[in-house]
């Protein structure tokens, strides 16, 4: 699971990390313990796992907002530590963006190109260079026509494709997504994960972090977590119909998993599947259509 | 869920004033002031009316809308008038008297010319600054014209963010307190009725809320903005480059031709002169 010999975009070996200061005796409370992960270039990853089980910790590694206890982090060839210099540091971030679950807490500006504009702003890119960035990161979540609206009257899907043209104007190589549909309605939520699929498919590393089993079923890869270390990883059709798997660690399958579970119980011979089309397609087969 | 809060009084349109550049506009206000100080005789005061009504126009605002900011400082202009009244000394004899109070002629028209220039002033400042420049605009224009002072170790830039992620959160945190306060109304606060010291006690109970959610606001708001590679000011270029066009020229040439005018004018002694 550590070394495959690959070297990925983002790469932990015994990745560690606690909030708590060492403590005189006794055990260190990690909130990730040991983690070996690696994340290729171009990958659509979903990360699973209940309420503290570190997932939002890995996020915060990821994007430079904490330091590793201990273990090894490399982003895209640089190993993250203390002693990077702060262009290296700016880099980083330039390369790896982030959205929030909160979209009212990460947009900066009262106007929405202004603050798809912050990035590149930040980064020092002459004024006509902006304007393109803007302009394209805006088409790119489709919200062309609203680029002189508050963001304060946009619906909250529209906030949060607005917090994602702002990563994009950066010109990242990963985006980390951390939960950052958890307040979005349905059609919010099916509008950014449409957005994640259109990243995957221009070589940007996706990362999703998230509660929600139908998402995570589109991704390439699941890796669960539970405790702060790695429970397993694999494609999505081989975790997600791991029904005692699921069960230990305290997930709910996707409802149209669930609903081929309970049609192997009642005799059916069913391959498995976890989306929707997949499933659909299985049930049609089964029925003979 | 989120109801337009329009911060100020800024009047949206793109008239002449609304689209000169903002840092003219700051500048312009204090020449706007001087001459209001400026004026001294019934002559030059006539100019300075016929200046700001000719202000109001070009901005295309409303005359409904800018005697509305008349309106709240009408206590201040009694009072002027008044005091004004009152207690200026004046030569001959007093047009009345009793008790402490002699009222001259001097006194009546020094009252009226005083409170005609705060009426001026605030007409005068209003539209060139709060009708015509949205806050943002403000803040951008103040932090350039004062990015002098960063090179004697003011942190200039830090304080124009702040400014501006104030203006930003305003709608954000009234829809959180609008929020708590329902969340505590389900919960048998009552913020309308009863006396006054217990309404008062009773937002204590949104207060207390208000500051913990904007707390953890600004926590995560300046992850977020680290994130998008935010290290201050140095460095930071900007999507809209302020430019002084040449009719913001125009426009300072127009007013400092005025405040000639009123200076010239204030030679002429019809009436009154101060």
């Amino acid at each position: 699971m550590t070394d495959t010999g690959k070297t990925g975009y983002i790469q932990c070996r015994n990745l560690s990390f606690s909030y708590e200061p060492k403590p005189e005796s006794g055990p260190v409370k990690y909130a990730l313990k040991d983690v070996g992960l690696t994340f290729e270039k171009g990958e659509f990853v979903a990360v699973i796992g209940r309420n503290s089980s570190g997932k939002s910790t890995l996020a915060k590694l990821f994007s430079l907002i904490i330091e590793p206890t201990s273990g090894e982090l490399v982003i895209d060839g640089k190993t993250v530590s203390s002693e990077l210099t702060d262009a290296e540091i700016l880099d980083i971030h330039r390369k790896v963006g982030m959205v929030f679950q909160n979209p009212d807490n990460q947009l900066i500006a009262t106007v929405v190109e202004e603050d798809i504009a912050f990035g590149p702003e930040n980064l020092g890119c002459p004024p006509d260079e902006i304007r393109r960035r803007v302009d394209s990161a805006l088409a790119a979540v489709s919200l062309t026509d609203y680029a002189g609206a508050e963001p304060a009257r946009l619906s909250g899907g529209q906030k949060q494709r607005v917090a994602i043209a702002g990563v994009l104007a950066m010109q990242p190589e990963c985006i980390i997504f951390d939960e950052s549909t958890a307040m979005l309605d349905p059609i919010g939520r099916r509008d950014v994960m449409n957005i994640m699929r259109s990243l995957k498919d221009k070589g940007i590393t996706v990362i999703n972090i998230t509660h929600l089993m139908d998402e995570a079923a589109r991704a390439d890869r699941i890796v669960i977590l539970d405790g702060g270390s790695v429970i397993a990883e694999g494609t999505p059709k081989d975790i997600l119909s791991d029904t005692a798997l699921l069960e230990q660690y305290g997930i709910i399958p996707p409802q149209c998993t669930a609903l081929l579970n309970e049609l192997r119980k009642k005799g059916f011979d069913l391959p498995s599947g976890v989306t929707p089309d997949e499933v659909a397609d299985i049930i049609a087969a089964a029925a003979g259509l | 869920m989120s109801r337009s809060i329009t911060l100020g009084q800024y009047y949206p349109a793109s008239s002449v004033l609304h689209r000169a550049d903002g840092r003219m506009k700051l500048i312009l206000t204090v020449v706007f002031m001087v001459m209001c100080f400026l004026c001294k005789s019934l002559a030059s005061f006539a100019l300075l009316l016929l200046f700001t009504l000719g202000l109001v126009f070009a901005s295309t605002v409303p005359l409904k809308i800018v005697l509305k900011s008349v309106r709240m400082i009408i206590f201040i202009l009694i009072f002027t008038f008044v005091l004004n009244i009152f207690f200026t000394p004046g030569t001959g004899e007093p047009l009345l008297a009793f008790w402490i109070f002699r009222v001259y002629k001097d006194g009546i028209w020094k009252a009226f010319f005083m409170s005609f220039r705060v009426f001026c002033l605030v007409i005068g400042t209003g539209l060139l600054i709060s009708y015509t420049t949205s806050p943002v605009d403000i803040t951008h224009s103040i932090e350039s014209l004062l990015m002098p002072l960063s090179k004697i170790g003011i942190p200039v830039h830090s304080f124009a963010m702040m400014m501006f992620i104030a203006l930003r959160f305003i709608p954000t945190l009234s829809d959180d307190a609008e929020k708590i306060m329902t969340a505590q109304r389900s919960r048998g606060v009552d913020f309308s009725s009863g006396p006054l010291m217990g309404r008062i006690r009773s937002l204590v109970s949104v207060l207390i809320p208000l500051f913990v959610s904007s707390f953890r606001r600004a926590d995560e708001l300046a992850v977020a903005m680290e994130c998008r590679c935010y290290h201050g000011g140095e460095g930071k270029t900007s999507l809209h480059v302020m430019k002084v066009r040449f009719s913001d020229f125009v426009i300072l040439f127009v007013f400092l031709a005025v405040a000639a005018g009123t200076v010239l004018l204030n030679g002429i002694k019809f009436g009154y002169s101060m």
